[in-house]
């Protein structure tokens, strides 16, 4: 779910690369970050594990600029392991573009197959249908003698004629090219009105105005102010903040925000298999601080930071207030989103070759 | 039983092993842990989110999936910490039906995860008590202890091959002819071309892969020339070839600007003066000023004569752009003197026309956006 600000001329997608286990994944990912520019990506973030493979999710923001506006495309990979199925599916929630990732060798065909069907069994399970996705096909692990002939594996796995690429994502061949691809793709995807109509809820644009910036700072400096808060932070839960208020100390907001995102959507997908129901909150206490997450509507989140002082009954008042005004709000912005992303069509098409273009070649 | 992870194509690396022993005094201090809590469980699970030891099994909860969850949960609280300068977070997690889940780092080696249901105010502190106290601490050395399995799936690495500048060049140049034609002519990629080129950069890859430069490079031409077949589009074979038009037109244009205006007297000096100037900076590019004349820039005798000396178009169009550019610059500037800033901006208009008339042209030797960077930099009141 892409999210356009009008005021700082920004605009977020989330790309996904997804595919079975050690498919070359976060390897690609790995590629992008050691060869682009840094002022074209952010920090790349790998959890900390002690296996050495992805456990939730890997993350690389990929920063371009055109005619003035910043896009940012926020790269994750998915955890291929089937253990790892129930975090899966939180990484694609809100995706505008999706890397189906092939491991060529013939030995692995089977679980390629796997992946792509669980693929489209979480799409559906989200309301989004896998066909109305910008996706593109990367074959990696090309130059293995097991490889299956690329005829073959067209056959197998690409009966819809997406764009496919062969690829040594160890070696970073074609994975810039796929990867330039689906930016391109994701970015266009929001110039096409039926397109988005046809999103599932979890995947619609939100474009969030001049006025709305201005509203939702002034929402969570009240908050801030009533709830004895050091900083407040609205996320959504796909791609990330969407406004912030308060001291923040954090100074990457696109990580911190991708971060919030994905512990938040972890940590309410836990409640849900525990008990069936949602959560008030999550708690995360440490030394020096107090971070309190709690929802707004069926997107986005709260987060309040104190540092342990604050009057947990004067917060509790607060925060309900704020979640009623800020919910309120986001109505509003939902439902005047697609009319603002219209005005936005022709501006898109125009630079969607521009803003993959002004990347570092890689 | 717990749940064991693997099968085809996955690693079965875990965080730790625990001995006999240890796995007893795991267990006796998860059960410590939610004594006399009712209808509470404790799970130890290693960071990956494999379940070591479970106390008090609870009843239909899809253990497996709570216990990834709980780790992907951890691992960016973790990260969350780091990016906001603390050490450690706890997480406790309150649910509406009066259920807490409490997950609490162990030896920065495993989590442990209580779930409690119950309303009683005083439940975390009550926990939390008996984590800090000789149960914690009996849990935490137990995991501390445990050894560490041997490696089994080393971490990707990276390792791109060295290939040639000139071929690096010529691959991105491909990838931007291709992605600039599917935005401008979106309907001429048939599932037929999109078929051509999956195999054309299969190709390109087994040869880049086996280090067959020369192969490489042939089928990047061989696409680039098939591609604009596909597409009904010039195929100039040298990028000489394209330079020499894009430039002679612009200076044809900018030539007859200065006639209407400057005596072939005047004129002459002008260029002499030019290439004095600029075949210091480009001394490979303007060999001879008999290229510059009243009737304008020889262009392809400028290319001719450079290129007589490398025999490489490639390696020479980017000096021949810059050189071109700066001679360009120059005429801009006397077009400023002559006619104004509004006689210069009209130039300038007039040459970005010219040369979004051979964008498609420049774009598969990878000039598209070289071409003409540098004129804008003019300061207007020079």
């Amino acid at each position: 779910m892409a999210i356009l600000h009008e005021a700082t001329k920004e605009v977020i997608c989330k790309v996904v690369y997804h595919g079975t286990g050690m498919c070359g994944k976060t390897t690609s990912l790995m590629y992008l970050n050691h060869h682009l520019p840094p002022s074209q990506r952010g920090k790349f973030i790998s959890l900390e594990t002690p296996t050495e493979r992805t456990l939730y999710f890997d993350f690389l923001p990929v920063i371009t600029e055109a005619r003035g506006y910043k896009f940012r495309y926020l790269c994750f990979t998915t955890p291929g392991q089937d253990y790892y199925e129930a975090s899966r599916k939180l990484v694609l929630k809100g995706v505008d573009g999706l890397v189906y990732v092939i491991d060529s060798q013939r030995e692995r065909m089977h679980e390629n197959m796997t992946a792509l069907s669980l693929l489209e069994k979480n799409l559906n399970e989200m309301g989004q249908r896998p066909d109305l996705l910008p996706t593109v096909i990367q074959y990696n692990k090309r130059d293995l003698p097991s490889a299956i002939p690329l005829d073959e594996a067209e056959k197998k796995f690409n009966s819809k004629h997406l764009l496919s690429f062969p690829a040594v994502a160890r070696t970073g061949q074609g994975v810039y090219e796929t990867f330039l691809t689906i930016a391109k793709m994701a970015l266009t995807k929001l110039t096409s009105a039926d397109g988005e109509s046809r999103m599932g809820d979890l995947f619609k644009t939100t474009v969030i105005a001049q006025e709305d910036a201005t509203r939702f700072r002034t929402q969570l400096a009240k908050l801030n102010e009533e709830g004895g808060l050091t900083g407040s932070m609205l996320v959504d839960e796909s791609s990330g903040l969407l406004s912030s208020q308060g001291e923040i100390p954090a100074k990457d907001f696109e990580t911190l925000g991708a971060l919030l995102a994905c512990n938040f959507t972890a940590a309410q997908e836990l409640a849900y298999n525990m008990s069936g129901q949602g959560f008030t909150g999550i708690v995360q206490k440490s030394a020096k601080r107090t971070l309190m997450a709690t929802r707004v509507d069926k997107r986005r989140f709260l987060v309040c930071l104190h540092d342990g002082r604050a009057d947990p009954r004067r917060l509790k008042d607060a925060v309900l207030y704020a979640r009623g005004t800020i919910s309120a709000a986001l109505l509003q912005v939902d439902q005047m989103s697609p009319s603002r992303l219209a005005r936005f069509g022709e501006l898109f098409t125009s630079v969607s070759r521009l803003a993959v273009a002004g990347m570092g070649a890689v | 039983m717990p749940p064991t992870p693997g099968g085809p194509g996955t690693d079965t690396n875990v965080a730790f092993v625990l001995t006999q022993t240890q796995r007893m005094q795991v267990a006796r201090a998860l059960d410590g842990i939610v004594e006399g809590l009712p209808q509470s469980s404790s799970v130890l699970i290693d960071r990956a989110g494999r379940i070591v030891e479970i106390a008090r099994k609870p009843f239909g909860v899809n253990l497996p999936a709570i216990s990834a969850l709980a780790a992907g949960c951890f691992a960016t609280t973790h990260e969350l910490a780091a990016a906001m300068g603390e050490d450690e977070y706890s997480l406790l997690f309150q649910h509406e039906n009066d259920q807490q889940v409490y997950i609490w780092p162990v030896a920065n080696r495993a989590l442990l995860v209580v779930l409690l249901k119950s309303a009683q105010a005083n439940l975390v502190e009550s926990l939390e008590g008996r984590l800090n106290g000789t149960v914690g601490s009996d849990l935490v050395r137990a995991v501390k202890e445990a050894q560490e399995p041997p490696k089994t799936v080393p971490p990707p690495k990276i390792a791109p091959p060295e290939i040639p500048q000139e071929l690096r060049h010529r691959t991105r140049a491909l990838t931007a002819l291709i992605m600039d034609l599917q935005t401008k002519r979106p309907e001429e990629f048939t599932r037929e071309v999109n078929t051509g080129l999956l195999q054309a950069r299969e190709a390109l890859v087994q040869a880049l892969s086996k280090r067959d430069w020369r192969k490489a490079w042939e089928l990047c031409e061989g696409t680039r020339q098939w591609l604009l077949m596909q597409m009904h589009l010039s195929q100039a074979q040298d990028v000489g070839e394209v330079l020499i038009r894009v430039y002679r037109e612009i200076f044809g244009y900018m030539n007859q600007t200065l006639r209407a205006s400057a005596s072939p007297d005047r004129l002459r000096i002008i260029y002499q003066s030019f290439f004095r100037f600029l075949s210091r900076q480009f001394p490979r590019v303007l060999t001879s000023d008999r290229f510059l004349s009243p009737d304008g820039v020889d262009v392809q005798g400028l290319w001719e004569g450079a290129h007589a000396a490398t025999h490489d178009s490639v390696q020479l169009s980017t000096e021949f752009v810059k050189a071109m550019d700066a001679l360009v610059r120059e005429l801009l500037r006397v077009i400023y003197l002559i006619k104004g800033n509004e006689g210069r901006e009209e130039a300038v208009k007039q040459a970005t026309e010219i040369l979004k008339k051979y964008h498609l042209e420049l774009l598969p030797f990878g000039l598209d956006s070289a071409v003409g960077r540098d004129w804008t930099l003019i300061p207007s009141q020079n």
